[in-house]
C-alpha cells in the first residue's frame, strides 16, 4: 500500500532525485560543528512563532480600546492562554538570540564567502526581519512600556533629513502613536512580515541545501596540511537526530521559561501619563537605547540622532554587503574577525551599561 | 520551421517570425513530439517575441524600437497606475483637528508645591508644575528628544524624561541629557481655583 502511494506521488512530484540527494548529503564534522545547529534552532523557533501567533490571533483584537483587554482575556480566561502567550513572547526572544548567534558564528567561521553570498544576504535580511517582528509585535498588547518604546522607536526615523517626518507618519499612521499605529503594526506583524519572511526562509534553505555546510578555512587548511579528508557525518539520520535533540532542548527551555517566568502584561497604555521610571526596551535593543542616551544633541552642528542613525545604517549595510567586501584572502578575513569582535564588544558594553544604569 | 534549434538569439526578427506564425502552428501540429530544446515561442503571443533578444544584424531596428518603446510606456503606465494609489494609500490622511488653544488643568489648590501633573492639551500631553517657591508653570510634556512624556522630579526640582534621562529646568530649558530643544511653554491662569493653560500668544 505504502509502496503504491509512494509510486503515485513519485510519478507526480518526481521527488526521487531529492530523496536520493538527501540520502547522500553529509555534514562536515569538526571542532566548530556545534555552530551548525543555530540555523536549525532559529527555524524551529520561527515555526513555534507561526503556530503560537496563529493561536493568539483567535482572541486578539487590534484596537487601542480592546487590545490590552483582549490580551488580558487570553492570559486570564482562555485555557492555557497564559502559556501560549508566554511561549510566543519567550520564543521571540530566544529566536532573536539564536539568529544573532547564527549570524556571528557564520561571520567568525567565514561561511559567507563565495559562493554563499546570497545565503548570507538572505540571512542578514531575515535577522533584520526578526527584529522588525520584535518591534511590531511589542506594541500589540498596548501596555505602557510598549507604548513609549514605539514612540521612541518610530521617532528615531524623524532624524532622517527630508523624508524623516514622512517615514514617522507612515509607521504611526498619523502624527502620534494611536490606535492607527496599532492596526498598522498589527498588519505588518501578521501579514506583511510573515509573507516576506516565508519567501526569504525558503530561499535561504534552498541555498543551504544547494551549497551544503561551509567548512571553515582553518579546518580546511589543517586538513590539507595533514593530507587527510575532512570528517563528515551523514545528514540522515546522524545530523538530523542531533538537530532534533537540539530542538528538544530548546522546547524544554521554552516550556520552563514560560511556566516559571510567565511574560508580564504590565499596565494599559495611557497617552497622557508620563513615561514610567526605569523604562527600557527589550534586551536586544538595549545597546541602541544606551547609545542614544549618550549621543549629544548636536555633533559639530549636525543633529546627534542623525549621526547615530547614519552610523547604525552604515553598519547594517556593511553587514549586508560583507561577502562582497571581504573574505577572499586571509588578510581580509582577519579584518572581518576584528570588526565582528569590535561590534560584538560594543553591543555587549552598551547592553551592560544599560542594565547597570539606575535612575539619577 | 523558423528559428528552430538556434541558441539564444533568433536569426530572424521577432516581427517576421510573427508573420510566419500560421505556418509554424501547422508545424507544431505536424510534429507533436518535438525535441525538448526546440523553441517554444511559436505558439506564444507576438508580444513576448518582442521581449526576446534579437540578432541586431537581421532586426528591423526602427519598427522594433518603436514597439519596444510603446511596450515600455505601457509597462511603466501599468506600474505607475498600481504603485501611485498604493503609495498614497500608505501615507495616512491629515485629519483636520482644531488646534487646541486652551484647556482646564484641574484644581490649583490640589497641586502641592514642588510637584507636577500631566494633563491632556488637545491630543498631546502637557505638564503643569508648582515650583517649590509656589509658582505655577506649564509646558508641553512631549520630550524634544524622542517623543516620550516627561514628568516632574521633586528630588531634582527639574522636569525629567524617564526614557533617555533628559532633563529640563523650571523654565523648560534642556539642561542635561540628549534633548536638543527646550519644551514649549504655555500661559497659566487661575480662575476660581481652576488652572487654565493656553498657548503663548
Amino acid at each position: 500500500m505504502s509502496g503504491r502511494i509512494r509510486g503515485w506521488l513519485d510519478e507526480r512530484l518526481a521527488l526521487g532525485d531529492v530523496i536520493e540527494a538527501l540520502r547522500h548529503k553529509t555534514v562536515p564534522h569538526h571542532r566548530y560543528s556545534i555552530w551548525y545547529y543555530f540555523g536549525g534552532m532559529t527555524l524551529f523557533l520561527f515555526g513555534i512563532q507561526v503556530g503560537t501567533g496563529a493561536l493568539l490571533l483567535l482572541y486578539y483584537r487590534p484596537s487601542a480600546a480592546e487590545a490590552y483587554e483582549s490580551v488580558q482575556f487570553i492570559v486570564t480566561r482562555v485555557p492555557f492562554g497564559w502559556l501560549v502567550r508566554s511561549i510566543h513572547a519567550w520564543s521571540a526572544n530566544l529566536m532573536v538570540a539564536s539568529a544573532v548567534a547564527h549570524l556571528f558564528s557564520v561571520l567568525f567561521l567565514h561561511a559567507y564567502r563565495r559562493p554563499r553570498e546570497l545565503t548570507w544576504l538572505s540571512g542578514v535580511l531575515l535577522l533584520l526581519l526578526t527584529l522588525a517582528f520584535g518591534f511590531t509585535g511589542y506594541l500589540l498588547p498596548w501596555n505602557e512600556v510598549s507604548f513609549f518604546a514605539t514612540r521612541v522607536g518610530t521617532d528615531i526615523a524623524a532624524a532622517v533629513p527630508l523624508i524623516g517626518r514622512g517615514i514617522v507618519r507612515f509607521l504611526r499612521g498619523g502624527d502620534d502613536v494611536t490606535g492607527a499605529t496599532l492596526t498598522r503594526l498589527f498588519g505588518f506583524h501578521v501579514a506583511v512580515l510573515p509573507a516576506v519572511a516565508s519567501g526569504l526562509v525558503a530561499l535561504h534553505l534552498l541555498l543551504v541545501q544547494r551549497h551544503g555546510m561551509s567548512v571553515p578555512p582553518s579546518v580546511a587548511r589543517r586538513a590539507a596540511e595533514d593530507r587527510g579528508a575532512i570528517r563528515a557525518m551523514p545528514f540522515i539520520p546522524h545530523f538530523l537526530l542531533r538537530d532534533l535533540f537540539a530542538w528538544t532542548i530548546v522546547l524544554a527551555a521554552l516550556a520552563a521559561l514560560s511556566t516559571f517566568y510567565p511574560w508580564e502584561l504590565g499596565t494599559k497604555a495611557d497617552p497622557f501619563a508620563p513615561a514610567p521610571a526605569g523604562i527600557r526596551p527589550e534586551w536586544y535593543f538595549l545597546w541602541a537605547f544606551e547609545t542614544l542616551k549618550h549621543v549629544p544633541p548636536a555633533i559639530a552642528g549636525i543633529n546627534g540622532e542623525l549621526i547615530a542613525v547614519a552610523v547604525m545604517a552604515a553598519g547594517a549595510l556593511a553587514a549586508l554587503l560583507l561577502p562582497f567586501l571581504a573574505g577572499h584572502t586571509a588578510q581580509t578575513r582577519r579584518v572581518v574577525v576584528w570588526a565582528g569582535g569590535a561590534a560584538l564588544a560594543f553591543m555587549a558594553i552598551m547592553t551592560g551599561l544599560a542594565l547597570a544604569a539606575v535612575a539619577p | 520551421m523558423p528559428a528552430r534549434g538556434h541558441g539564444r538569439k533568433w536569426p530572424i526578427s521577432g516581427l517576421s517570425a510573427c508573420r510566419r506564425r500560421g505556418a509554424a502552428r501547422l508545424g507544431v501540429q505536424k510534429f507533436p513530439h518535438r525535441p525538448k530544446n526546440s523553441s517554444t515561442f511559436l505558439s506564444t503571443d507576438c508580444v513576448s517575441l518582442l521581449l526576446h533578444p534579437v540578432d541586431p544584424r537581421n532586426s528591423a531596428p526602427g519598427r522594433r524600437s518603436v514597439v519596444n518603446w510603446l511596450l515600455g510606456l505601457w509597462g511603466g503606465g501599468v506600474c505607475g497606475a498600481v504603485l501611485y494609489p498604493v503609495a498614497r494609500y500608505l501615507a495616512p490622511p491629515e485629519v483636520p483637528e482644531a488646534a487646541t488653544q486652551s484647556v482646564m488643568a484641574g484644581s490649583a489648590q490640589s497641586l502641592a508645591p514642588n510637584s507636577g501633573r500631566v494633563v491632556a492639551f488637545g491630543s498631546r500631553p502637557a505638564i503643569v508644575i508648582r515650583t517649590a517657591a509656589g509658582d505655577l508653570r506649564a509646558f508641553s510634556a512631549t520630550c524634544t528628544h524622542l517623543d516620550c512624556t516627561v514628568q516632574y522630579r521633586p528630588d531634582l526640582q527639574r522636569i525629567w524624561c524617564a526614557c533617555h534621562n533628559g532633563q529640563y529646568d523650571l523654565n523648560g530649558r534642556n539642561v542635561a541629557g540628549p534633548p536638543p530643544r527646550p519644551l514649549e511653554a504655555f500661559d497659566v491662569n487661575v480662575k476660581d481655583d481652576q488652572i487654565a493653560l493656553s498657548r503663548k500668544s
